[in-house]
């Protein structure tokens, strides 16, 4: 029998309140890096969070190799969850990518969402001279995909660990680990290259929800000018700048994060 | 200063030793990776800034995740940005501990250039397999997809060809077999002889059709004739072939039968006629009938049941003779 979509994808809620936020992860990562957010959120709040496919512990069978070869499949995703979470429009925060998954959801059924808020995200991470800089050129990009390969035994482990949720050294464990190595590579791979050789420029414009770029003022892998452009295209965008550093601001400064996000939603 | 001291003991280790706070600003380092970074300026610095691009970018995106979680890392992959724009790849691994109240990293790296060089060579070769095995996979599939379409094609063609030989022995104002059908098969019937078992042929003809196509048109004789088809479809047995053979002209083959029951069929079908509620105009039919004999062809058959078809005329029409009688084969035995 087919799994409802909630258990598919893993969906966490916690928190009460009339609305409902929804967190979406980024790439390399599972809904785990919500953890030290959500709290503040949870006393007047429902707060969703989920893995999306190929990530954490969504079910494999999510996992598509024709349909998440594009951003598309992943917000169909998260439209999916949207629908099973209620008829109620939404309030999401998307991470990174998982920015950009939300606002191709939201411009496909702009009727599920409240508000989008595009956190350290990027419409391409490849530098387009002379007029846009991703912050990557094709060669560093091609290095970056070859050193997470590279690094795909220590990343599997790592979460692993996370899906275990301990620092359990056991047979589940290992066995769960040699699953990942045996199973996922193609897919980080491939959920790789959706991510970073996207180029969803042309879409930003059909964005109609009011949205709420947000950047931290160091992040390595996502430059100021790729939050600037987002926020000088979609039509009712404000940028907000977090006086922090990093890609995570979520994890490394979730109070300061969680103050921003409550002024503004 | 404490983690200078730290870090001074492993100045001549093979390794690049490196300290950092959790949040990856470098306190200290061992003069190894000084000499690699070709700079003593290190402390203050951010680790990431010391990575090339693509790994300063995975640093951010995954190490400095982990670091933050856990409390070690192994065998995580990394490059250096060496003088000159040059790269140095290292394995990398970190333990967290505290030190004098601060949380410090602690980073051991190992150059592996040649390790890394291969692990490259690697992945490209196995990214080409993958390639040719997904190229393999389309074909595959391109193929079977021909094929599907192939045999879609032949399985048309053949529905053509059956409709098409239908409509060619067919008749298409009765939906009876045609001439041809029955020259073909009264062909094949009469050479595969006695063997065969026996068999009837009957000639029919509508009596006196051609007042009805004079008086009443075409449209009403071929109204009689449709209404005839049904008829004999409906006295006949499903064995029997009824062919249409002539304007008015019928065959029946009935295999199987005696002079005895292909007269009793042929009857049966006459009284038939004359009973039936025609709607155009009241017809009446006559037949003549010849049983399959030791020698016979095709010709001496079908001309012995003419005779008997032309004597049933000649005495008066609406009755039905069988050749037997007319003594133009010999009397069944009883």
């Amino acid at each position: 029998m087919a799994a409802s979509i909630l258990d598919r994808h893993s969906v966490t809620i916690t928190g009460q309140g009339e609305r409902t936020l929804l967190l979406l992860h980024g790439f390399g990562c599972d809904q785990r890096v919500w953890v030290p957010l959500v709290r503040a959120f949870e006393p007047d709040w429902r707060v969703a969070r989920y893995d999306q496919a190929g990530c954490g512990r969504a079910l494999k069978t999510v996992y598509s190799r024709h349909r998440h070869a594009a951003l598309q499949g992943y917000a169909e995703d998260l439209l999916a969850v949207c629908a099973a979470l209620g008829d109620q429009a939404v309030t999401v925060v998307g991470h990174s990518i998982g920015g950009i998954i939300a606002m191709l959801a939201a411009i496909e059924a702009p009727q599920r969402f409240r508000q989008l808020v595009m956190l350290c995200a990027s419409s391409r991470y490849l530098d387009d001279p002379p007029d846009y800089r991703g912050g990557f050129d094709a060669a560093q990009l091609g290095e970056l995909l070859t050193m997470m390969e590279q690094n795909y035994f220590a990343w599997a482990g790592s979460m692993a660990a996370n899906v275990i949720g301990s620092q359990r050294k056991d047979v589940a464990e290992r066995h769960l680990r040699n699953q990942f190595l045996a199973n996922d590579a193609r897919i980080a791979r491939q959920f790789a290259e959706v991510t970073f050789y996207s180029d969803t420029r042309d879409a930003l414009g059909q964005l109609t929800i009011p949205t709420l770029v947000m950047h931290t003022d160091e992040d390595a892998v996502v430059p100021p000018q790729a939050a600037e452009y987002l926020h000088a295209n979609i039509p009712d965008a404000r940028l907000e700048w977090l006086p922090c550093r990093g890609h995570y601001p979520h994890m490394s400064d979730p109070a300061l994060l969680a103050e921003r996000l409550r002024a503004h939603l | 200063m404490q983690a200078k001291q730290v870090a001074a003991y492993w100045d001549e280790s093979p390794c690049g030793m490196l300290v950092t706070d959790r949040e990856g600003w470098v306190l200290a380092v061992n003069a190894r990776i000084e000499d690699w970074l070709g700079r003593a300026d290190l402390a203050g610095t951010c680790f990431a800034d010391l990575l090339t691009p693509a790994a300063r970018a995975f640093y951010h995106w995954h190490v400095a995740l982990s670091v933050e979680r856990h409390q070690q890392g192994d065998e995580i992959q990394l490059a250096l940005a060496t003088p000159d724009e040059q790269t140095l790849p290292v394995l990398g691994g970190f333990r967290t501990a505290e030190y004098l109240d601060q949380a410090c990293v602690h980073w051991s790296l190992t150059p592996v250039p040649r390790r890394s060089g291969l692990e490259g060579e690697l992945i490209a070769a196995r990214e080409a397999a993958e390639a040719a095995l997904d190229e393999k996979q389309l074909a595959i599939d391109e193929l079977q997809r021909l094929q599907a379409e192939l045999e879609a094609h032949h399985q048309e063609l053949s529905r053509q060809n059956r409709h098409l030989e239908a409509h060619a022995y067919s008749d298409g104002l009765t939906r009876l077999k045609n001439r041809r059908a029955f020259s073909e098969a009264l062909t094949e019937r009469t050479r595969a002889g006695p063997a065969a078992g026996p068999f009837a042929l009957a000639l029919l003809d509508i009596d006196l059709f051609k007042t009805i196509n004079d008086s009443l048109g075409h449209a009403a004789g071929d109204q009689v004739l449709m209404e005839l088809a049904l008829l004999m479809q409906r006295v006949f047995r499903d064995q029997d072939l009824l062919f249409r053979i002539g304007g008015e002209e019928f065959a029946i083959f009935l295999p199987g039968a005696s002079p005895e029951q292909a007269l009793g069929a042929l009857e049966r079908l006459r009284r038939a006629v004359r009973e039936h509620a025609w709607s155009v105009a009241a017809v009446t039919v006559s037949a003549g009938i010849a049983n399959h004999q030791p020698g016979d062809g095709s010709d001496s058959l079908y001309r012995r049941a003419d005779d008997a078809l032309y004597a049933a005329k000649h005495d008066g029409r609406d009755r039905v003779l069988h050749a037997a009688l007319l003594g133009l084969e010999p009397a069944p035995t009883r």
